[in-house]
């Protein structure tokens, strides 16, 4: 994407603490958020990356830097001016953070009433977007009374109300299940489509990169080390700190291999297929004709977005001369094919 | 001794001038503690107004005005009270000096009250670009204000005790009377009606207050 960005953060450093005791958190971090997608900003705790998505905002202040959205550069403004300008950042968080005496209708309306708006403006505004967000008959409880997903609901519904063009999201699946998580990002989709809001989002879980993000930054100790579209970075993981968030979830693999690799001269190769060649009955056809057989160790099917993609683990049985010549043909078709050893 | 000579004139009397002092010093001490405790509490580590020196500066005063006893408060301000309402008996004399010893304690049950709110609620309302005095008033001590009404409550009931102190410099009220009537001139039957009036009285704020917060809290 070559385009101007909508978020430009410029050489960003955050330090806590002073003297010997200082602490970078955000170590010269630059990053463009193009206008209308959904970014992803992955990484441990730890990493800085709830810092850096607080910088946006400057609800946390760089030490040095620039931060640019649409077009204004926010860390030049005025406290006034800079307040006028966050109203059209919207912004969610982990723990929902409802105001618990304000019922969810009165939670929406909070940023209409610091507008000039009349009574009946605000409510009719505050339940078309609990409509938006399907909380239509839930407008007159309180928080306490909601469920986490029901409180998210409202929280995105009070993040639109001022009609923001950037949706910050600080963890706001981490507290929430599953299945929660799972409808919260797809509301979260939907926003983001059809009202064209850009979101920037912060998570530590690769499911939610995964299920909604078109690009991905990997934050490793106030870094970003790698950057990417997100089924390139996924697929294709090149920084350590990448890999161990990627294949945390087929640990079991390594542990597999560390127990049978190889010891009965079977050859042991990690593939992966993505798009077109996923469809395909590559491994029958590699193996025609040999005297190969495979066995697959493991597997995962999925999608990133809208790409189908695929990962196994395969062990090859068969002279070496013949193993080789069926990865050779894999690849031909589209596989890629790694050897196990190079983990 | 039976109860019909109780002098219920003089008692009427009394249970006028506590209530006119309670309510006096309740009016005054209430928004002034507000006022302290909400700067206490901001300018504190991590708030927004963050300032270190005033903060501690502010706590110390707090502190140091709630170490001394109010009965020596009620003498020692003397000066500044004469200086302040023209004159250092009565019951308007009384009611600096209950300022005094009421504002700075329920300026530290606000502060603390203002600790109970979700930090995360005031960063959301900062992150939607609210200006701060409207945090104050629309996110703080609204979420405080349970908090907030039982401090008053319990800060109401202190100073139902603080005046019948008052009487050493005449500020009447019931305590006065059961001190005057009831101790010095052994009348058990003055002493016990004082004494009822004034459980009576703390009962009612009490368990005004103890309403008030459950109402508000029914669906928190």
């Amino acid at each position: 994407m070559g385009g101007i960005g909508l978020i430009i953060l410029d050489n960003l450093v955050k330090t806590y603490g002073a003297g010997k005791e200082t602490f970078t958190v955000i170590n010269h971090v630059s990053l463009k958020v193009e206008k209308g997608e959904i970014f992803g900003i992955i990484g441990r705790s730890g990493a800085g990356k709830s810092t850096l998505l607080r910088c946006v905002n400057l609800l946390a202040r760089p030490d040095s830097g620039t931060v640019t959205v649409g077009g204004v550069e926010l860390t030049r403004l005025n406290t006034r001016e800079l307040q006028a300008r966050r109203r059209k950042i919207g912004m969610i968080f982990q723990h929902f953070n409802l105001l618990s005496t304000l019922t969810a209708r009165d939670n929406v309306a909070f940023p209409l009433r610091l507008e000039k708006m009349s009574r009946q403006e605000i409510r009719r505004r505050a339940d078309e977007l609990l409509e938006l967000v399907g909380m239509s008959g839930h407008a007159d409880k309180y928080p306490a009374q909601l469920s986490g997903g029901q409180k998210q609901r409202v929280a995105i519904a009070r993040a639109l109300a001022a009609q923001p063009d950037v949706l910050l999201c600080d963890e706001a699946t981490s507290a929430l299940d599953q299945e929660t998580t799972r409808s919260v990002l797809a509301l979260l989709g939907d926003i983001n489509r059809k009202l064209g809001v850009t979101i920037l989002l912060v998570t530590h879980e690769i499911e939610v990169v995964r299920s909604i993000c078109d690009r991905v930054a990997v934050m490793h100790r106030g870094e970003i080390v790698e950057m990417g579209r997100t089924a390139d970075l996924l697929l294709k993981p090149r920084h350590p700190a990448t890999r161990e968030l990627v294949q945390a979830e087929d640990v079991d693999v390594r542990a597999w291999i560390g127990g049978n690799g190889g010891e009965d001269g079977g050859t042991i190769v990690r593939v992966l297929l993505s798009g077109e060649s996923a469809g395909r009955p590559a491994l029958s056809e590699a193996v025609r004709g040999t005297s190969v057989r495979f066995v697959i160790l493991h597997g995962t099917v999925s999608r990133i977005r809208d790409v189908p993609y695929g990962r196994l683990t395969i062990r090859f049985d068969g002279p070496p001369g013949e193993t080789s010549a069926v990865i050779g043909r894999l690849r031909d078709m589209g596989w890629e094919v790694e050897s196990v050893d190079g983990i | 001794m039976g109860y019909e000579n109780i002098p219920w004139p003089l008692i009427w009397q009394a249970t006028r001038e506590t209530l006119i002092m309670l309510g006096a010093s309740l009016a005054l001490s209430v928004p002034i503690g507000l006022v302290v405790g909400v700067l206490v509490f901001l300018t504190s580590p991590g708030q927004f107004w963050q300032q270190i020196w005033v903060h501690r500066l502010l706590s110390l005063i707090v502190n140091v005005t709630r170490s001394v006893p109010f009965i020596i408060m009620l003498i020692y301000v003397m000066p500044l009270t004469r200086w302040l309402v023209g004159t250092s008996i009565g019951v308007k004399g009384a009611i600096p000096p209950l300022v005094i010893a009421a504002a700075p304690f329920f300026a530290r049950l606000t502060e603390i009250a203002l600790r109970e709110v979700d930090r995360g609620v005031i960063e959301a309302a900062e992150a939607m670009g609210t200006p701060r005095l409207t945090i104050i008033r629309r996110v703080l001590l609204r979420e405080a204000r349970t908090g907030l009404i039982a401090g008053i409550t319990v800060t109401a009931v202190n100073l139902v005790s603080y005046t019948a102190m008052s009487g050493v410099v005449g500020g009447g009220g019931l305590g006065d009377l059961a001190i005057r009537y009831g101790y010095q001139r052994f009348r058990p039957d003055v002493m016990a009606v004082t004494v009822l009036l004034l459980v009576i009285l703390v009962q009612l704020l009490q368990s005004f207050g103890d309403r008030l917060v459950r109402r508000l809290s029914r669906n928190q």
